[in-house]
């Protein structure tokens, strides 16, 4: 299974990077293949292609602000967690948009 | 013959201090009669006296006619004319601007706690602890009018009173005087002047005589007339001069004899906080220096004489403080928070150990802050490069010589202009600056002539409208115009040369005949001077300011006019981008390390160079130490800035080394862009001595903080004790503003407090490890016993190690990370996994 996520927190120097690193680490522990956008201080890093968007069977939001370039995910379906969410329940996170996307 | 002219008065305020002191100063100097009548009132008045003008009530619309009678009363009375319809409506806009005040930063501690507090303002830093003394309000003048409002049947024998009374006051603080130095003596002399100023002492009279008031009465009636006017002014400044004239009016009370209930509370039991509305300055000097701990004042503005002294003897002080009189009591417990602005009543356990860490992390600040500040002016390799300060005023002398300075690099005199009804007069002017050589001993100061014009528009110099002020009508290029000006302040220098190291230095010079002509006005003053039996003992020192880039391409052909230049970094960088640095449009222009401005600056300091000449640096850059290295690399001889940046630039200044420096500036000159010369200077910083992200100093293992209020506390203190920030006060507040978006906790029982902030001086990551876990106050709940810290600067520009922190961040997410962070044995094998994680 195919997902992409984007995360995004405040201040954009911690949380934002440390979700990356929990929803793509626990995603290879489950098997899933993961691209995560961080928009953070730095800026859009990692950016998701259009196509690697369409791609995907389902979008995560691991984020406390909102997301920039939103018009790119438009009638996908969208899963939204907080960052501690994503930080803390990664895989309860994956869980979950597994269940519901039956995939 | 008279001439005469009839006006609607245009000022929305009517005419009340500042303008009747204006129209007194264009007035006074005409050889003849000015007589202001308004036709509403029906009331005259002198217009060569302020107060006289003051009686005529005149108001915004009132029709007045002013009779002019002299010499050359017909040219007189068409200047005065159109003096009150154009300057003065402009000068009154001006004066109307309202300066912002700081405000209050609650503490930690005070997260979801029972204690009382008020806030204000921070008005002079440190904590002060002890029993509080509420002090009573003073008696209102026109209580006193109602009580003393007397009258008398020999008016003479009232003025004779009135007389000895003033006499005797003027020596009482003469003997004062002598007895004080520094900020204190300046403002009790400033009280002497208004012991002797001459409306004042007319009004009061012609009360006496007209109304046949007793002296006391007649003084009441006079001060509450001018603090009256005093207080409808917008500008803070001269509200709070009202402070000073109650002060005076009330010892020269006593000396008439009238007994005021001011005694009562000057016995203090025991060194107390002293709460009050406001303090008097002369009631602040009453107490023996160690019986006050600390103020809490109601009123007080920033720039009252009482605070100003307040931070000289360095006192917490607080003000702004609404009701502090009404709500705190006597004899209570107060803990004032000098650094934040806030006072706490009967503080409990938690606070009170709170503020007990508090003191002792100030002990250790101001022990590393005093010996950077003792640290001489020169590089690692011995060169002397001389660290001073800027000031606008004499009374941040003091301040400047506690933070190190070594000199002063110019005191811009215009900001004496400031709130100012009219110019001061050469003698004034000369009192001024002889005192400022004498305070300043042997150290050298050099003062800027009057920079009027451009964005400092001055209520009593009126300039034209123009287009472009900045390119316009403002320095020396005024001075032609406003000869009186111009001569009245460097006569006034040259004599007060000699009491000191006095250096003179004129702003906005473009042209080499511009100086020609400056120094031939200079040698006529000294003529005058000499004629009139002045003795001119040695040569002053003339210098220019470097802040138009014609000077620094031709400043071969400068430097043999000239004894020094000094670089305004601010107008030399607007005036070399052609871009304004006000508008926030084009701000990206202001680069420091634009090659083109180094190497604008190397040629100017270069050609001075070569001709035996020096050159300073008196901007705002100056202060800011991360380019210190880009100073000394260019050949600046002297680096001038707001002193509290002192102790800071001399730190680096210490740790570097010339010929490094020079290297990096080779480079840099080669540079296109200003954001290769950050890279070189980042990486010159990596190579000689860059703060780390990480040192040992921000790593405490097995702390004992029981809480987090403690762990953030600590944490502030340790990065303001490692340099890391400007302000602990402000760096806990942006930590605690996180925390309450959501608690940083993110489980292994690890926290990452952190925060973007003006306040953090470098990229830094600090860590604390407990002895015992705390409650995070997250949701879950879990405890932490592993806290890391990440502070980075505000600001669009993105340092290079900016990227770091999220590259440590990522490895936090593994579980060998952090527990090799539990694991490690000492400070640095910390310190050691950090950097290999942000590498």
């Amino acid at each position: 299974m195919k997902l992409v996520a984007v995360t995004a927190c405040p201040t954009g120097i911690a949380h934002t990077y440390m979700a990356a690193e929990q929803l793509e680490r626990v995603a290879k522990k489950m098997g899933f293949s993961i691209k995560v956008e961080t928009q953070g201080a730095m800026g859009i890093e990692n950016e998701l292609e259009q196509d690697e968007i369409n791609e995907a069977a389902a979008v995560i939001f691991a984020v406390g602000i909102t997301v920039q370039k939103p018009e790119r995910f438009e009638g996908k379906k969208i899963f939204e967690f907080s960052v501690q969410e994503a930080i803390k329940n990664a895989e309860a996170i994956l869980n979950k948009v597994k269940e519901e996307i039956g995939g | 013959m008279a001439a005469e002219f009839r006006f609607e008065f245009p000022l929305p305020l009517g005419l009340h201090a500042r303008p009747a002191s204006f129209i007194q100063e264009k007035c006074q100097d005409y050889k003849g009669e000015i007589i202001w009548e308004n036709q509403r009132t029906q009331k005259k008045a002198d217009a060569k006296s302020a107060i006289s003008l003051l009686t005529t009530d005149t108001q915004k619309g009132d029709v007045c006619r002013v009779l002019v009678s002299g010499t050359d009363e017909k040219k007189f009375a068409t200047e005065l004319e159109s003096f009150l319809l154009k300057e003065l409506p402009l000068k009154e806009e001006q004066a109307l601007k309202v300066e912002p005040a700081a405000a209050a930063i609650i503490p930690g501690v005070l997260q979801g706690r029972q204690e009382m507090f008020l806030v204000g303002q921070p008005a002079s830093p440190g904590v002060a602890w002890g029993k509080a003394v509420v002090l009573k309000k003073q008696p209102g003048l026109s209580e006193l009018e109602e009580l003393i409002g007397k009258k008398t049947d020999s008016p003479e024998k009232e003025i004779e009173v009135f007389r000895q009374a003033l006499g005797s006051l003027r020596e009482e603080i003469q003997k004062e005087l002598a007895e004080k130095s520094g900020v204190e003596k300046s403002i009790l002399k400033a009280h002497q002047s208004l012991a002797s100023d001459p409306g004042l002492l007319r009004r009061v009279e012609e009360l006496i005589e007209r109304e046949k008031l007793t002296a006391a009465a007649a003084l009441v009636r006079a001060v509450s007339e001018f603090s009256e006017e005093l207080l409808r002014s917008k500008t803070q400044y001269i509200r709070e001069r009202v402070a000073d004239l109650s002060d005076v009016a009330l010892r020269l009370l006593e000396k008439l004899g009238c007994t005021l209930d001011t005694e009562k509370w000057r016995e203090l039991t025991e060194p107390s906080v002293l709460v009050a509305e406001d303090l008097l300055p002369s009631e602040f000097l009453s107490f023996q220096p160690g019986q006050i701990l600390g103020l809490v004042l109601e009123k007080a503005g920033q720039t009252s004489h009482t605070l100003i002294m307040a931070r000289g003897r360095g006192l917490p002080a607080i003000t702004g403080v609404a009701e502090a009189c009404r709500l705190l009591s006597s004899g209570e417990e107060v803990v004032v928070d000098g650094n934040r602005g806030i006072v706490i009543v009967s503080p409990g356990e938690e606070v009170r150990k709170y503020y007990q860490r508090e003191r002792e992390a100030e002990v250790t600040l101001k022990k590393i802050r005093r010996e950077k500040a003792a640290l001489p002016g020169v590089t690692a390799d011995g060169k002397r490069i001389e660290v001073a300060a800027n000031i606008g005023h004499p009374e941040e002398l003091q301040k400047a010589w506690e933070d190190g300075a070594e000199a002063v690099g110019i005191f811009r005199t215009e900001l004496l202009l400031y709130g100012k009804p009219a110019l001061p007069s050469e003698e004034e002017q000369f009192l001024l600056y002889k005192r400022v050589a004498e305070v300043a001993g042997g150290r050298p100061v050099i003062i800027r002539t009057f920079d009027i014009g451009g964005d400092k528009p001055i209520p009593c110099v009126k300039l034209p409208q123009e287009p472009n002020p900045f390119l316009g009508y403002r320095g020396i290029r005024i001075y032609r115009e406003y000869y009186e000006l111009f001569r009245s302040q460097v006569r006034a220098i040259l004599r007060a040369a000699g009491y000191g190291k006095l250096r003179l230095m004129f702003p906005m010079v473009a042209l080499v005949e511009e100086v020609r002509w400056l120094k031939e006005q200079v040698k006529i003053f000294e003529q005058e001077l000499e004629r009139e039996g002045v003795s001119l003992s040695h040569e002053v020192e003339t210098g220019i300011m470097l802040e138009i880039p014609s000077v620094a391409v031709l400043a071969d052909k400068f430097a043999p006019e000239v004894d020094f230049f000094s670089v305004g970094s601010n107008d030399l960088v607007q005036y070399f981008f052609a871009a304004d640095r006000g508008n926030p449009l084009v701000k990206y222009f202001n680069q420091p390390l634009s090659p083109a401005l180094l190497r604008l600056l190397k040629l100017a300091i270069d050609k001075a160079h070569e001709n035996g000449k020096w050159v300073g640096l008196c901007g705002e850059l100056a202060g800011d130490s991360r380019l210190t290295p880009v100073f000394v690399g260019l050949g600046f001889d002297e680096l001038s800035m707001s002193s509290g940046f002192i102790p800071e630039v001399k730190a680096v200044l210490n740790r570097l080394r010339v010929e490094e420096c020079q290297k990096l500036i080779e480079k840099a000159l080669e540079s296109s862009t200003s954001e290769e010369n950050e890279k070189l200077l980042e990486d010159y910083y990596q190579r000689q001595f860059s703060p780390e992200l990480i040192t040992p100093d921000l790593v405490t293992l097995e702390a004992d903080c029981r809480s987090k209020v403690e762990v953030m506390q600590e944490l502030a203190i340790a990065f303001e004790r490692a340099g890391r920030v400007e302000s602990r006060a402000v760096f806990e507040q942006a930590l605690w503003k996180r925390e309450q978006d959501v608690a940083t906790e993110i489980g292994f029982g690890l926290a990452i407090p952190h925060c973007q902030s003006g306040t953090v001086r470098t990229p830094s990551i600090g860590l604390m490890r407990l002895r015992k876990p705390v409650d995070w106050q997250s949701k879950e709940g879990q405890p932490v016993d592993l806290i890391i810290c990440l502070a980075i600067p505000s600001g669009e520009k993105v340092r290079p190690k900016l990227q770091l922190l999220p590259k440590l961040s990522r490895k936090l997410i593994h579980e060998e990370f952090r527990d090799s962070l539990r694991q490690a044995t000492n400070v640095e094998a910390i310190v050691a996994l950090i950097k290999s994680a942000t590498h």
